[in-house]
């Protein structure tokens, strides 16, 4: 089946029918289709989930963390991506979505939304003291990717902070510890009731196909503080279940972990700027860098690298980049149309944004640390500085294109590469199961793959064989 | 090794093709971060005023374990004054291709400063060659 150690896009290689859609939409060119099959690069894919939304059969598939891993941890905290709130229509309120999370088995929520409202200030700092213009959002993780494989020399231009989901998940194992030290009423179940980080399970709920490789190849940090992935489309229905009014069937069954009383630190913030992160433009609206620009789908936003690597745009401020069409509610693993779910994260935002107070209030009531139970307020307990919020390890370019490390060699490579190429038809049709007549050049110099696999260009050999072959340049192409 | 490559005219949507044609080459051949975009955005400005310019034309690349030599060349309307073309602001171009967000005139003078060396040579109503040199051993500056 071909799951990868690291990555969360596979091939399921039963329902591939090898009809090349997936290749051609491949933003790094990470896929070849051979004997029938596709296949992925591994060194190349980006988790973009291109290949799962184009793919006609269902082949191209994400492997998330089975829900079942819950079990596997005493305490289990449950961090919902912002996009969350847009999958269940603008009727459903997110206490409602919130407490669903406990009744399928949660002990405390703590809403990702809450990273990016911290992250929020610090980037506006950021953005003041630093001279580097465009400066790229580094909250996508494919984005991330997508420049160390094909814009190293964008690098520098990425801000260097962790993503909103790691920001959350250390401050949740931070309360945790905290908490679970201090507070002699909370105790960790079993006999020695000492409190271990490892029973601790830190649930990142996402609709995002990279969040998956994000924590086991950290960019920027050395270690995530989430324990594993789980997707929309896995826990959607059981959510939905659980919101179903009462008394109808299972769904009224006292929930296996209710909330009242159970949870620590849940809270419920009014965090509109942070939920807005879900779509695009929010991250720009609660930044608000005047000049700032949005772009979103991993097409569009490979067509504005282009052009900043040819030097333009170097007045733009900021750059907020999506790979996903519409921003994280359009991720491959959403479950709601991306522009309904878009409208309610909007709304969503607005009220909790209009009603700070009451949704603080709220807040408090549902629980948050307070300061009866710390002898800390919660501002202190909740703070967080630029600095810790900041990348700990470099992000280097990954050259996977490179021919060979001896450039000497990379040109003989190079110039084989272009002869090769130059007597292929230049169609680009990827009948040969590459992306286009210089992937298959490129492949043939690498030695995995033969001329003969371009068809076109067999069956002009077979009706013609004493004619010499056309040159790119005959198909209005130069060689 | 060779590559070349064809700059239509006037085509916008082919605008950058070239360029993002010999950033991938130079990937290959895992040029430093640095003078890739240093070549990059010479030869993007090269490019547009081909299209622009030049009435369309060709960009030969020729590589070295020492050097990257960019030739572009075209058959277009040529440059007259070469002194005043290379002024900061400089331009001839349309309004119109002025409103596409071209024209700045600072096309050329990018093109000095990126590049280790530039040659121009261009006879007018005969066409322009604009030949740049990057030496590959050189740390930037
Ligand atoms: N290939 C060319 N053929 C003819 N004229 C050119 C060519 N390249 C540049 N020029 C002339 O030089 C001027 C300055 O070029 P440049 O600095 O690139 O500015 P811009 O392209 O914005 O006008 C152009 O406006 C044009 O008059
Ligand atoms: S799109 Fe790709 S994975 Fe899907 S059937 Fe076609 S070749 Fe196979
Ligand atoms: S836009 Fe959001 S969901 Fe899509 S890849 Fe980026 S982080 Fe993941
Ligand atoms: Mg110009």
């Amino acid at each position: 089946m071909g799951i990868s150690i690291f990555h969360s896009v596979y091939l399921d290689t039963n329902l591939c029918v090898g009809c090349t859609t997936c290749i051609k939409h491949c933003p790094t060119q990470a896929i070849r289709v051979r004997e029938g099959k596709a296949s992925i690069m591994e060194e190349r894919c980006i988790d973009c989930g291109e290949c799962i939304r184009v793919c006609p059969k269902g082949a191209k598939k994400s492997a998330t963390d089975p829900l079942a891993l819950m079990s596997d941890y005493d305490i289990r905290v449950a961090l919902p991506a912002p996009s969350l709130y847009g999958q269940f229509g603008s009727a459903c309120k997110p206490a409602e979505i919130f407490d669903a999370l406990y009744s399928v088995g949660f002990n405390e929520v703590f809403d990702v939304a809450w990273g990016a409202s911290v992250l929020t200030p610090a980037i506006r700092r950021f953005v003041a003291s630093t001279q580097t213009r465009p400066l790229i959002s580094s909250a996508c993780p494919v984005i991330v990717r997508l420049i160390q494989l094909r814009f190293p020399s964008l690098i520098p231009n990425l801000v260097p902070f962790l993503p909103p989901m790691e920001i959350t998940a250390r401050k949740v194992r931070e309360l945790l510890a905290q908490i679970y030290q201090s507070d002699r009423r909370y105790s960790m179940p079993g006999e020695s009731g000492e409190f271990d980080q490892h029973r601790a399970g830190v649930f990142f709920i996402t609709p995002c196909t990279s969040k998956v490789t994000a924590i086991r190849l950290p960019l920027g940090y050395k270690q995530s503080m989430v324990s594993a992935v789980f997707s929309f489309q896995d826990i959607f229905a059981s959510l939905k279940k659980a919101m179903a009014p009462r008394g109808e069937g299972e769904a009224g069954d006292p929930a296996p972990h209710g909330h009242s009383g159970h949870e620590k630190f849940s809270r419920f913030s009014g965090l509109g700027r942070g939920f807005d992160w879900a779509r695009s433009d929010g991250e720009l609206e609660s930044l608000r860098i005047p000049g700032a620009v949005s772009v979103d789908g991993i097409e569009n936003v490979i067509t504005l690298f282009e052009d900043i690597d040819n030097g333009k745009f170097s007045d733009i401020p900021y750059i907020e980049a999506l790979a996903c069409p519409g921003g994280c509610v359009g991720g491959p693993m959403a479950v709601a149309n991306p522009h309904v779910a878009r409208s309610t994260i909007k709304a969503i935002a607005a009220s909790a944004n209009s009603s700070a107070s009451q949704t603080q209030a709220e807040s408090a009531k549902r629980g948050s640390v307070s300061p009866e139970r710390n002898n800390d307020s919660p501002e202190r307990l909740y703070s967080v500085t630029d600095e810790s919020m900041r990348w700990e390890t470099e992000v280097t370019p990954t050259p996977v294109m490179l021919l060979d490390r001896d450039l000497t060699v990379a040109l003989k490579l190079a110039e084989g590469m272009e002869t090769i190429a130059a007597s292929l038809p230049g169609l680009d049709c990827g009948a040969c199961g590459g992306p286009d007549c210089r992937s298959l050049a490129e492949d043939i110099v690498k030695g995995k793959a033969k001329i003969d696999d371009c068809i076109v260009r067999l069956k002009q050999k077979i009706i013609a064989p004493e004619a010499s072959m056309p040159s790119s340049a005959a198909c209005g192409k130069q060689a | 090794m060779k590559l070349s490559l064809s700059i239509p005219w006037m085509d916008f949507s082919a605008a950058g093709k070239a360029s993002a044609e010999v950033k991938k080459l130079l990937a290959r051949l895992g040029i430093e971060q640095g003078l890739v975009k240093r070549i990059a955005i010479a030869m993007y400005e090269g490019e547009m005023n081909i299209a622009i310019h030049g009435g369309g034309g060709t960009a030969d690349i020729e590589l070295t374990p020492d050097l990257v030599d960019i030739y572009l060349r075209d058959h277009g309307p040529g440059i007259p004054d070469i002194g005043l073309a290379m002024t900061e602001g400089y331009s001839t171009a349309s309004e119109e291709i002025r409103n596409m967000g071209f024209g700045a005139g600072m096309g050329l003078p990018n093109m000095k400063r990126n590049a280790d060396e530039l040659y121009i040579e261009s006879v007018v109503n005969q066409g322009t060659t604009v030949h740049l040199v990057f030496h590959l051993n050189r740390k930037q500056e």
